[in-house]
């Protein structure tokens, strides 16, 4: 991301969108947007999945209620490396590894997009996310994190300074809190052994509905973007800039 | 200097980034603090009632892995998954496997999964242990009865990369 590296850790990018209704949802829209994007997608999944929401309730009693996820479609390319989902009131174009170039997925999202504004008629967006996962192996049974992160957990001197499993978020506002940056870094399972693995997860929100409009996304896409980029830069120390081997 | 506010547990996108047990643990708090965070109400009135359906693939995988490691013992934990990455279509069949092979054998089992390898036919099969303290007869008469009751009928869809047996604890 920005710099260019022979190995890069993005392990997905995906973009997200959720829309305000300009008519009732219906799986027919999936189908239509399919037939559209059959011959790039054309492997079709459906994922059916539990969900929990928490009502409340009086009495500030909280119940919690499973029941099934409204279902979502998912269309995969041949490779399986890139796919798009849809759902009620909801667009998601993933890439997982290997990530093109920015330019080629920000084609990619607008042309999908597009499609979907077509056959969906949304009002407009209600939520848009930008997001990249990262996946970074580090060789060694243990590692020193602030040789590695700029963003990590400080841990008091009085306790032990080793520890395992973590998971730590923060969100940095960002036009007068409309817009947030979700930094999350947290540890996952290890590739290979003798190897740490640690997930930098960079979520770029816009969650305000209809503040961007259809003819806005491109440059909003690009703001977010550029805001990743340059978060992922500052979380990450040369150490590990090395271990992703920068082009010249 | 960080201020709670940029650091918010109760809003929203963070909540969205948190498995939902943790957040409800968060909400079940008995601390006086936490309670004292009025908001939380409208927050959950607000956005809470949204399902929240992750829509990362890879962070959807991994969550199942992990739940499935709950399940299961995996014997080659780095194979098993890397399998699992190319085969997601056996993810659900073992969540099913679970719940069916419980029905039959009871709780008193461990679960394990180990990966073969035939070099000789380039073919990977995962293979699902179940051991129990069952006696030899009985313990094959069950597995008999699960083949019938259930496997037989998912068969296809594992296009032949899903094994069960069955071995004494």
């Amino acid at each position: 991301m920005g710099k260019k590296y022979k190995n890069p850790p993005i392990v997905e990018a995906l973009c997200e969108f959720q829309f305000v209704p300009g008519q009732p949802w219906d799986i027919t829209i999936a189908g239509m947007l399919y037939e559209r994007i059959k011959d790039e997608f054309p492997i079709k999944q459906q994922q059916v999945g539990l969900g929990v929401t928490l009502q409340p309730r009086e009495g500030r009693v909280i119940e919690p209620k499973i029941e099934f996820v409204s279902s979502r479609m998912q269309f995969f390319s041949n490779d399986k490396i890139s796919l798009v989902q849809v759902g009620p009131d909801l667009l998601t174009v993933n890439h997982l590894k290997p990530y093109p170039t920015w330019e080629k997925f920000k084609t990619l999202i607008l042309k999908i997009l597009g499609k979907y504004i077509d056959i969906g008629s949304p009002k407009g967006f209600r939520r848009i996310g930008l997001r990249y996962i990262n996946k970074i192996n580090i060789p060694g049974e243990s590692i020193k994190m602030e040789d590695y992160f700029n963003f990590y957990l400080p841990i008091p001197e009085e306790l032990p300074q080793i520890h395992s499993a973590f998971n730590i978020s923060v969100e940095i506002p960002y036009k007068d809190d409309y817009e947030r940056l979700v930094l999350t870094l947290g540890n996952t399972m290890s590739e290979k052994p003798g190897t740490v693995s640690i997930i930098l997860d960079l979520y770029y929100i816009m969650a305000m509905p209809e503040k961007v409009s259809f003819e806005q996304v491109d440059e909003w896409m690009e703001g977010a973007h550029t805001i990743i980029e340059k978060a992922f830069e500052s979380c990450i120390t040369n150490n590990v800039k090395n271990l992703f081997e920068e082009e010249e | 200097m960080l201020s709670l506010e940029q650091f918010n547990y109760l809003s929203y996108a963070y909540q969205k980034t948190l498995p939902l047990i943790t957040q409800f643990e968060y909400y079940g708090t008995t601390s006086v603090m936490l309670e004292s965070k009025k908001d939380w109400r409208k927050l959950l009135e607000k956005n809470l009632m949204e399902q929240s359906v992750e829509i990362s693939f890879f962070l959807e995988f991994q969550r199942n892995i992990k739940l499935l490691k709950d399940i299961y013992t995996f014997e080659n934990p780095h194979d098993i998954i890397k399998f699992l990455w190319t085969n997601q279509f056996l993810i659900e069949i073992l969540f099913e496997a679970q719940e069916q092979i419980k029905k039959i054998f009871g709780e008193e089992i461990i679960l394990d999964l180990e990966l073969h390898h035939d070099p000789e036919e380039n073919w990977d099969e995962l293979f699902i242990i179940i051991k129990s303290s069952y006696s030899a007869e009985k313990a094959v008469e069950l597995e008999k009865k699960l083949f019938e009751d259930w496997f037989v009928y998912r068969m296809d869809s594992t296009k032949g990369k899903l094994n069960i047996t069955e071995e004494p604890l």
